[in-house]
């Protein structure tokens, strides 16, 4: 049975300051901004976390880890996805702005999800407006 | 609406539209979340039936196997891929309906609960 970690234990909280300044470096070093989904964030960070302390290595919550056999007590992630990792880095931010976990993206990239998400707020108050008119 | 339980992978859309049916009587599967509890606990897909961690993938997998061989299963995860891989390992042993939610909960834009 795999350890369960409790979330409001004090070293999993110290954990979870430690990943949060990570990231943070993450995002100054490769010019990344975090996504504008913020329960995506914390999801991803409550991930890493999670892994560190579990694995002793912040493993992309995204992909299963599981034994090295070729490393007796050390695990490794199925896609070999270390955050920040290579994928990111060399494919998925490059091409399409935002890492598969979407935590990390281009400044463009979270400016363009601000606009869309501020689209559906109109949307859904212009669809509110014309069904408050019809019922009149 | 058949049809969309008659694929390997389903988008978040037609999973709204495949709960919905269920919800009517009209559609019958099973749907699991391979996440970890903490991240079920931030929020999961109204409908999910049951939360298997891939960390504990060992200590549920037979006996989930065994009890769903004959029905739909969809699993789901944060972006699909941890539920893509669990579906290849019911499927290279076997399994004949089992489903990926493509693009996982953060594609998806239906109801989620706390």
């Amino acid at each position: 049975m795999m350890q369960q970690l409790d979330m409001n234990s004090e070293e999993f909280k110290a954990e979870m300051v430690k990943t949060e300044k990570f990231t943070d470096k993450v995002c100054e070093s490769q010019g990344w901004v975090y996504s504008a989904n913020e329960d995506v964030n914390e999801g991803v960070t409550l991930g890493l976390a999670r892994h560190r302390l579990l694995f002793g290595k912040r493993f992309c919550p995204c992909f299963m880890v599981e034994p090295d056999e070729s490393k007796s007590g050390k695990f490794k992630s199925s896609d070999d996805r270390i955050c920040p990792c290579k994928p990111a880095i060399e494919k998925e931010i490059p091409e399409k702005g935002i890492c598969h976990c979407q935590i990390f993206c281009t400044p463009e990239h979270r400016e363009e999800q601000i606009r869309e998400k501020e689209a559906k707020v109109l949307a859904k108050e212009e669809l509110k407006h014309v069904a408050e008119e019809e019922s009149k | 609406m058949h049809e969309l339980l008659a694929t390997d992978n389903i988008n978040s859309e037609n999973l709204e539209a495949v709960l919905k049916a269920r919800e009517n009587g009209e559609a019958d599967f099973l749907l699991v979340d391979v996440r970890e509890d903490m991240e079920y606990e931030i929020g999961h897909l109204k409908g999910v039936d049951m939360l298997k961690p891939t960390s504990d993938f060992q200590s549920w997998a037979q006996a989930l196997f065994d009890e769903a061989k004959d029905k739909v299963v969809i699993f789901t995860c944060r972006t699909g891929n941890r539920s893509g891989q669990v579906q290849n390992v019911f499927r290279s042993n076997g399994h004949p309906r089992v489903i990926n939610h493509s693009g996982g909960i953060v594609s998806y834009r239906g109801e989620i609960e706390r």
